[in-house]
């Protein structure tokens, strides 16, 4: 399995300097953006259409869902937010959401970490091993591992009978379980990455120095990595508060804030509180993104050049090493059960209880209808998202546009707003005419977009800072314009993170659950939505097998894509 | 210096191989106390490697590295009693200058008063007094290899390692810093090992030269002895322009020392420097572009005009001149052989111009090589 490709594309983002974000004389800023655009019609009509795009696709739904919670009925009230705050049911909604995120990142910040350093340090032979189980959830639905716990930790699971213990992960322990798993990849590649960067030597030096192993840990190794360790701890916070799959699935009535919104509007049609909800979970959402992003600078610890000397490597203490071998090999080994499980699942009647092999849940018609619709619109979504990502980047990168912050803002808040605020926009924006849009194919795939355009954006801004300016103004130098420099060398250089957006997007858009649940209708049904249905329903074989369809699907675009690129011959650009 | 049997550090039979690649192949050294010794010699010659085991980053295959009577081959790095600075300097990012050179320090557990007082000492003899709360990257280049010298020098280490600490300098901070090493070297009597890559760095500040190649020691002498005898023609080209004659022993003159060689520039008479040489021994000369004197513009003052009758006289043709100020280096064709000449203090004689012809004479001093030695 490779899911390198989809992994390149996004372990730069978020990580690149940012020039051209030191606020410029404001006015004078506009004003130069204006007459340079005019001066390149194809640049500024290209730039009017991608920005109406994300006025009317992310800043108007969610401008919709602010309003609606502050007018309800279409008349100002505060009696929503008064209510929410007047304690009871709703702030504790806000509570556990808080809690469950304050559990679950530190947990798996530091799962990802141990996995990020014996992946670089550990016993050789395990390495590839550590590294792949990492990334692996990042192949199924988040929810997926709900599902899997409620086989194995559910009332009748399979642990309850095979051990004759009464015990069940609903609730907590099976929410946190599910989140921690399902998370270790996005800190894992963050962490990752800045322990790529550190200068081998300064191991070394503090060993010269007489640091034991623990004590260069200590002082040397977390205290650089710290950086990304925050950085990936404050992403896993965002996923966990917005995450809608596992708490519905395995939260055993414990309410959620991203899980009772969802309840508010299908169960109450109540969009007003379901709308305070959303803004109660936008609102630290946006504000642990902006310091992520802008506050958290990962490569504060660069250190100067010349090429790091290490060809040999220094065995690792026992101390050091085995506490995080045992935790990692556990880790990695609950993540493959999860999988096993997933398998186990699909091709028997009922795992646990009837263990007959079956291939009957494969072959429900309603299932491949839901993959075929996911694989559609996700193909969709991210080749649009991946065009509009990547245009948008070198607008943002290399134009002067007025409003240029804003813009970068706005195209990267699908990193920080969840889900469910998206699906609760796009219901109340785009429920009647002129852009009765709710129901049909296109609004899955724009909600996909919204929410995939940050990645590309991202990671096309990231590569373009590395290309040199000067390579396009040579191409300018020898007559080019704008969209042709763009096409003809802009674009080929920047294909690998092209691809590696168009990847990620993929996997998300295939996955997704918490913005599509609320826009996709019957007729449109996707993969996530129907094994949430059948998991619901109790229908654990099929949900397993479409689980299993889904990985594999996963697997197979991934597969064919590189394959693509290897045929086009770009795997080195 | 010769080499006892006591030496400060010694360097026995030493291998390291990286697969089937193998780095150092037995190579044996002996350093005194007090030396700097510069490691030199073309890259994947195993010099950096060797640093690096004897400051016990890297596991030897084979051999003894006896540092101060002590086999010290199993011992973790700040037991062996050596300091290191890392060509990138690796150091701390995330720390302050103090708190980079007190690194160690604290780990021994001293006092923060004592500490301070350390890391002011050491700060003021790399001439930063005062800049301990300074962050890292608040420093030059510069500064940061001075921080990474007092980091290495807070333990008192029995030798100083250095690897290619200068090579991410700019060119005149080299000079600086490279004079700076050599002070404080002095200062504190220090032994040091100073890896370079850079031949004029590693003459300028060395009491002896060690010169690899292929895993081996090449050569091991003082810069002199380096440059002007060298041990094989690859040192002789690797440290300095050399014009490569071969020839023929024609006679020799034992009690004046003088032997008399045929080359392809006619016969030359040099000294034989106390070596045996037979008559009829093939033999290479290795004359230095200084070796060369420009005697004038085809003038007989002192100068025959004529084929060298074993007076080293020549007579040439300028194919290009470079004035470069204090010398000026000719290429000069001497019929089928070309010469390289630098002419120093260019001001008494003036700049001979491209096509002129030109008097020459070779001095009897140069060095001569056996075949086999010059393989």
């Amino acid at each position: 399995m490779d899911t390198g490709v989809g992994i390149k594309g996004t372990d730069t983002p978020g990580f690149a300097g940012m020039p051209g974000r030191n606020s410029l004389g404001c006015l004078n800023g506009l004003k130069a953006g204006f007459a340079d655009l005019a001066k390149e019609p194809v640049v500024a009509i290209t730039t009017v259409f991608i920005v109406c795009g994300m006025l009317l696709f992310i800043v108007y739904p969610i401008a919709m869902v602010l309003i609606k919670s502050l007018y309800p009925d279409g008349v100002f009230t505060l009696s929503d937010y008064s209510q929410f705050f007047s304690g009871g049911f709703h702030l504790r909604c806000f509570f556990n959401s808080v809690l469950l995120a304050c559990i679950a990142t530190p947990i798996t910040t530091f799962l990802a970490f141990a996995f990020a350093f014996m992946a670089r340090k550990g016993p050789r032979p395990l390495r590839t091993f550590f590294r792949l189980n990492a990334i692996l959830p990042f192949v199924t639905p988040p929810f997926v591992f709900a599902l899997a716990l409620i086989i194995l930790g559910g009332r009748n699971g399979i642990i309850s009978k095979f051990f004759g213990i009464e015990m069940s992960l609903f609730g907590w322990p099976g929410v946190i379980i599910a989140q921690v798993l399902h998370f270790i990849p996005l800190a894992f590649i963050m962490i990752d990455s800045v322990m790529a960067s550190l200068n081998p030597n300064l191991d070394e030096a503090a060993a010269s120095l007489g640091g034991s192993q623990l004590r260069t840990l200590g002082t040397v190794t977390v205290p650089l990595c710290l950086p990304g360790i925050l950085k990936a701890g404050l992403m896993v916070f965002i996923l966990s508060l917005a995450d809608f799959g596992n708490p519905s699935l395995i939260g055993g009535g414990v309410p959620f804030l991203a899980t009772e919104s969802y309840l508010l509007v299908i169960g109450q049609n109540d969009l007003g509180m379901a709308s305070v909800y959303s803004v109660m979970l936008l609102v630290p959402s946006l504000v642990l993104y902006y310091l992520h992003r802008y506050v958290v600078h990962e490569d504060k610890f660069k250190t100067i050049g010349g090429a790091p000397m290490a060809r040999e490597e220094h065995p690792v203490h026992p101390l050091v090493k085995v506490p995080m071998l045992i935790i990692c090999i556990v880790t990695s080994l609950a993540i493959l059960t999860i999988f096993a499980v997933i398998i186990g699942g699909a091709f028997t009647r009922i795992i646990g209880i009837n263990n007959t092999f079956t291939l009957a849940h494969f072959s429900v018609a309603s299932s491949i209808f839901a993959l075929k619709n996911s694989i559609e619109t996700s193909f969709y979504s991210s080749v649009i998202g991946t065009v509009a990502g990547t245009i948008l980047a070198f607008i943002l990168v290399r134009k002067t546009v007025p409003g240029k912050m804003l813009l970068e803002f706005i195209s990267l808040s699908g990193f920080a707003v969840p889900g469910t605020i998206i699906g609760i926009g796009f219901i109340i924006a785009f429920n009647n005419p002129p852009l009765a849009l709710v129901g049909t194919m296109s609004i899955i795939v724009l909600s996909m977009i919204v929410r995939t355009l940050a990645v590309s954006v991202e990671a096309g801004m990231a590569k373009l800072y590395q290309i040199d300016k000067s390579i396009e103004e040579a191409s300018h130098n020898l007559g080019a314009g704008s969209v042709r420099t763009f096409m003809k060398v802009v674009l080929p250089l920047m294909f690998t993170a092209f691809f590696g957006g168009m990847v990620y997007s993929f996997i998300y858009s295939m996955n997704t659950l918490s913005a599509v649940i609320f826009v996709a209708a019957p007729r449109y049904n996707l993969a996530p939505l129907a094994i949430f249905q059948l998991a619901n329903e109790g229908r654990i074989g099929q949900a397993c097998a479409l689980s299993l369809f889904l990985i594999l699907s996963v697997f197979l675009s991934l597969g064919i894509l590189k394959a693509v690129t290897r045929c086009l011959g770009f795997k080195n650009v | 210096m010769a080499p006892s049997a006591a030496s400060f550090l010694v360097l026995k039979n030493i291998r390291k191989s990286y697969g089937d690649h193998a780095i150092i192949k037995g190579l044996n050294a002996e350093i005194e106390k007090g030396e700097l010794v510069s490691f030199i010699g073309p890259s994947g010659c195993g010099k950096s490697t060797l640093l690096r085991s004897i400051a016990g980053f890297t596991k030897l295959d084979s051999g003894q590295i006896i540092l101060d009577g002590k086999i010290v081959n199993d011992d973790v790095p700040h037991k062996r009693g050596t300091g290191m600075v890392f060509q990138n300097y690796a150091l701390f990012p995330h720390l302050s200058v103090e708190s980079n050179v007190g690194y160690g320090l604290k780990i021994l557990g001293q006092s923060k008063a004592q500490i301070r007082d350390r890391v002011e000492e050491l700060l003021g003899l790399v001439h930063l007094p005062g800049l301990g709360k300074r962050r890292i990257d608040q420093l030059s280049g510069g500064q940061q290899q001075r921080v990474a010298l007092a980091r290495a020098l807070s333990l008192n280490p029995k030798i100083l390692l250095l690897d290619e600490p200068l090579s991410n300098l700019d060119a005149n901070l080299r000079v600086t810093m490279r004079a700076e090493i050599k002070r404080i070297q002095k200062q504190l009597g220090l032994t040091v090992i100073f890896v370079t890559h850079d031949r004029e760095e590693a003459m300028s500040i060395s009491s002896r030269v060690m010169i690899m190649t292929g895993g081996l020691v090449e050569q091991l002498g003082s810069p002199t002895e380096i440059y002007d005898r060298p041990a094989t023609e690859f040192i002789a080209g690797f440290v300095g322009h050399v014009n490569p004659l071969e020839g023929n022993v024609q006679s020799v003159n034992g009690t004046q020392g003088i032997i008399r060689v045929s080359t392809q520039l006619g016969p030359l008479e040099v000294f034989s420097n106390g070596g045996d040489f037979q008559t009829g021994e093939a033999v290479k000369l290795i004359v230095r572009p200084e070796h060369i004197t420009i005697c004038a513009s085809q003038s007989p003052a002192g100068c025959t005009g004529k084929a060298p009758d074993g007076n080293g006289q020549l007579v040439g043709q300028v194919i290009d001149a470079m004035y470069t100020g204090s010398i000026v280096k000719y290429n000069v064709s001497i019929g089928e052989s070309k010469l390289i000449v630098e002419q120093y203090n260019p001001r008494e004689c003036g700049v001979f111009s491209d096509g002129q012809r030109i008097s020459m004479k070779i001095s009897r001093d140069v060095h001569i090589l056996r075949k086999g030695e010059a393989a």
